[in-house]
């Protein structure tokens, strides 16, 4: 069998990268599949570096901490350089297109680095509140998974209460999820 | 016959659960990182299963409140973390001496003092043992998963109930927030605390019972419950009598020590006829199950034994395994605290190595590795 998917997502406190990864964690789950979440942040409400560690396999997962990634995706400067630790040859490193100042700071060594336009995405076509949304999609197109279906009914589960008063919102997420993949398919 | 129920559980949601399901029914607490969470859904699910949430105005008060309940006949509990566990040490040994069954989780952080709030440690295991003043025993549970939050949890509160004790539950920072699989198992031994079955005039609260534990009467009822944290005869009277005080203490020792194989074993996993001995509790057990198999691969042939129950230390578990083996490491994230229990146990018979991780991270898998490489 397949070892488990590593994930790191990693960004500024309360740019939704706990909310995504657990998502995530949840949809892997009810698909049948072994899922592990932990999260990494200070005591910071806000503004801290936030780190999730996420591993999805077909095993049970032993250890929640891993030393490499598969994939990790930083949203921040801070996130960047903080998440570099985690890449090797085989890490395929995602971090946002507008982060400023980081050019000496993106770790070289990754097998595949992909910039994608997120913060502007989710600015111009979407809205603000639904950036980690566009994060999901594009860490489930970069590592296959969970299925799209999933990643939606685990949106659906989560907000589904909001979506209940105002349908425009389901409609919003979906459509974030499906950018995120296009944003990666187009990076790759 | 109940179905099982799968969930998709953080540590600390599975602490409660695993409350619920045994029948706690009163929390106090002072909500403290990183045990949050479970102040915060004691908050909303005690009430919807008819049972009381009090959030109180500091950690003494809230063990005082979780006394209080239990001598009232609800199961209840606490949750908090270093700094507040300190604050409860003295009522802690009340609840001791009065022989009063309640379960108080400690999710440990970061510490001395108010440390690291966010961080993981190991570090509270000699103070959950030896904490509150006084010579006694204490039941100290470990899990290692989510899963064994939600089953060492509903046994904490039947090893409460059966001995008439405080027991702890020692998580930590990284299984508080750690999400994975749950199964809720459909049927459930739960264990309630025995009522005095004798005329309410012969009711002695803290006389032997069968097994040293006395039945328990609840405030209220016509058996009349006296309670005190002075040294106190069968009927509950307090008195100074020597020959008193030490058959009570060594009752309420015993009433532990001499049943502790009703206690949760330590589990054995990897290979039968292993070089090295690891001995790992808590979240450290999962990259020490990690590290067999990664040991295997560069040829080193290691076995593990995961405690689930600290305290009383499983001697005679540990002891028989050391005597199988020429090495040991204990790894754990502290300055070396169960190592010294390993090392007392062993009697100079194998060589027994600590592996300390000090920098608020958990110990990986290939740092278990590494120092095996080193110690074979």
């Amino acid at each position: 069998m397949a070892k488990a998917v590593k994930i790191a997502l990693a960004g500024e406190g309360g740019q939704g990268v706990q909310s995504v990864a657990q998502i995530i964690a949840e949809a892997a789950n009810e698909e049948g599949r072994e899922a592990l979440y932990i999260p990494n942040f200070g005591v910071e409400q806000r503004g801290g570096v936030s780190v999730a560690f996420l591993q999805i396999g077909d095993e049970k997962i032993g250890s929640p901490k891993f030393q490499t990634a598969d994939i990790v995706v930083a949203l921040s400067d801070r996130a960047v350089r903080r998440t570099s630790q985690y890449v090797d040859g085989n890490t395929t490193f995602v971090y946002d297109s507008s982060i400023e100042g980081i050019e000496n700071d993106i770790p070289r060594n990754a097998g595949r680095i992909l910039a994608i336009p997120a913060v502007e995405t989710s600015r111009s076509e979407l809205h603000p509140r639904v950036f980690n949304i566009i994060i999901m999609g594009a860490v489930i197109k970069a590592t296959n998974v969970v299925s799209e279906d999933q990643a939606r009914a685990a949106i659906e589960k989560k907000l589904g209460y909001k979506f209940e008063q105002n349908p425009k919102l389901r409609e919003l997420n979906f459509k974030a999820i499906t950018r995120g993949m296009e944003l990666v398919e187009k990076a790759q | 016959m109940n179905l099982d129920e799968k969930l998709f559980l953080q540590g600390n949601e599975a602490c409660v659960r695993g409350a619920l399901a045994a029948g706690a029914a009163f929390y106090a607490g002072y909500p403290i990182s990183p045990s949050t969470e479970i102040a915060e859904l004691c908050s909303q699910m005690l009430p919807e299963h008819g049972g009381v949430f009090i959030q109180m105005e500091d950690e003494i008060a809230s063990i005082a409140a979780v006394i209080g309940a239990s001598l009232g006949g609800m199961k209840s509990f606490t949750a908090t973390s270093g700094p507040g566990f300190s604050l409860m040490q003295e009522n802690l040994g009340m609840a001791v001496m009065a022989e009063v069954p309640c379960v108080i989780i400690n999710v440990q952080r970061f510490g001395p003092a108010t440390g690291i709030a966010t961080k993981p440690a190991q570090a509270d295991v000699m103070q959950s043992r030896y904490g509150t003043h006084g010579d006694y025993e204490i039941i100290v549970l470990v899990p290692s998963s989510v899963q064994e939050c939600y089953e060492l949890t509903v046994e904490a509160f039947n090893l409460a109930e059966r001995f008439r004790t405080p027991v702890i539950l020692l998580s930590d920072a990284a299984l508080a927030h750690l999400r994975e699989q749950v199964v809720i198992p459909g049927d459930l031994r739960v264990v309630d605390r025995k009522k005095p079955g004798c005329p309410p005039g012969e009711y002695l609260p803290y006389g032997p019972g069968p097994e040293l534990v006395s039945s328990m009467a609840a405030y209220g009822d016509p058996h009349i419950m006296r309670v005190t944290g002075l040294v106190h005869d069968e009927r509950g009277y307090s008195t100074a009598d020597g020959k008193t005080a030490d058959n009570l203490l060594r009752r309420l020792a015993g009433k532990i020590e001499n049943y502790s194989a009703e206690l949760p074993q330590p589990l054995y996993w990897g290979d039968q006829d292993a070089e090295i001995l690891l001995v790992a509790y808590g979240v450290i057990a999962r990259a020490a199950r990690a590290a067999i198999i990664k040991a295997r691969e560069a040829g080193i042939s290691v076995g593990l034994l995961q405690l689930r129950t600290l305290w009383p230390f499983p001697d005679q578990a540990v002891t028989e395994y050391l005597e199988k083996v020429k090495k040991a490491l204990v790894p754990e994230m502290n300055l070396g605290q169960v190592v010294r229990e390993v090392r007392r146990v062993n009697e100079g018979k194998a060589e027994i190595h600590l592996l300390s991780r000090t920098d608020t991270g958990i110990i990986t898998p290939e740092q278990i590795v590494q120092k095996l490489r080193e110690v074979v």
